[in-house]
């Protein structure tokens, strides 16, 4: 039988790992992406779910199914991501190569395209998708974060506003500027302006 | 409603996420600009190029790792001295209040049994030296073990995990 998030919780309450492996089962895309999105390195991310579960599971009994318990997992996920942020972090020599060989890479003017009114197919078009992607992992923090709860993990506004302490109002705002944001590349790419 | 706030509205509009009368209102802006038509249309390749956006898949038996490591810790149960322990109490609690770590926010997350606990900075460091103050009661496998338990937060606090096995 399926079990809710809710019953999954109740029986991991209890000491069922069968029940709480089930949940990680549920939520570990999410919250090791929501992760990589903050965090911007794999191995960061990697470490930073793992603890991030750990705390989950230590914390269980003050969960009291207030909240949804995807809106509390990930209040605890991004508060994770924020204090790893504030640690200073020493790169590896394989990042620090990486990140030298970007620096030389010679930055690519667009494609300009001449499709004056939008074609359906235009949404499809791979260097479209590639273009919107990009500007996505180059969002401003709250904005790209905003994006991903919304669009990636599935939270509605309230849940967002409640994982990020956040009122409404600001969610949307921040959605609509992230979203803007996109639109504008689109459109300079699009019009070849 | 203007056409600005309309224009602002459409993204909320595209996610379904307006109530009936502001739908309503949208839409009927919507049959008579062209402007906002071609916002839309836009937005329409935004939301699609969101939607597409790759996903990272999860390292392999990842959940399996994090329960094995919940049992792991929860299987650590160490006999404590409580008259040692309780010695030694009057030095972690100087410590806790004297040292200028109890300023620091910061957390570590220590396995004990049953699961792991969120602990504050000073009192892993108040713990670090009373541990170094015990090494007499206890045997060194004991103290080992113990350490070890600690480990991730003294490494984290750039303590000398060899200087406290040496020792030790």
């Amino acid at each position: 039988m399926q079990c809710d998030d809710t019953q999954l919780v109740d029986k991991s309450k209890r000491g069922d790992m069968e029940a709480f492996r089930m949940l990680i089962k549920r939520h570990e895309k999410g919250v090791y992406n929501l992760a990589y999105r903050m965090l911007q390195n794999i191995e960061d991310a990697k470490d930073a779910a793992q603890e991030i579960f750990l705390k989950v599971f230590a914390s269980l009994n003050s969960f009291r199914g207030e909240s949804s318990f995807a809106t509390w997992l990930y209040r605890i996920a991004t508060n994770e991501c924020i204090n790893r942020l504030k640690r200073p972090r020493l790169l590896s020599l394989e990042e620090l190569r990486r990140e030298y060989e970007n620096e030389r890479k010679p930055i690519e003017p667009p494609q300009l395209i001449d499709t004056s009114p939008l074609p359906e197919e235009l949404a499809e078009r791979r260097e479209i998708q590639q273009l919107l992607h990009k500007a996505m992992d180059e969002l401003p923090d709250n904005y790209g974060l905003v994006i991903t709860l919304r669009h990636l993990q599935g939270l509605s506004y309230s849940e967002i506003a409640e994982t990020l302490d956040l009122p409404v109002g600001t969610v949307k705002t921040y959605l609509f500027r992230a979203k803007k944001i996109l639109k504008i590349k689109l459109q300079r790419f699009v019009e070849g302006e | 409603m203007g056409h600005e706030e309309i224009q602002r509205l459409l993204h909320i509009y595209l996610d379904g996420m307006l109530d009936e009368t502001q739908r309503a209102e949208v839409e009927s802006h919507l049959r008579h600009c062209e402007d906002c038509r071609r916002e839309l249309d836009y937005l329409r390749v935004v939301a699609r190029g969101i939607e597409t956006y790759p996903l990272l898949e999860t390292p392999p038996n990842f959940a399996e790792d994090v329960i094995s490591t919940i049992k792991t810790t929860s299987q650590s149960r160490y006999a404590l001295k409580p008259i040692a322990i309780l010695l030694q109490l009057p030095k972690f609690l100087l410590i806790t209040i004297t040292t200028n770590l109890r300023e620091s926010t910061d957390y570590y997350y220590i396995p004990i049994v049953g699961g792991v606990q969120k602990t504050k900075r000073v009192i892993v460091y108040a713990l670090y030296s009373t541990m170094d103050s015990l090494k007499t009661n206890f045997s060194n496998n004991f103290l080992s073990v113990l350490f070890n338990v600690f480990r991730d937060a003294f490494q984290d606090m750039n303590f000398e995990p060899q200087e406290f096995s040496r020792k030790v």
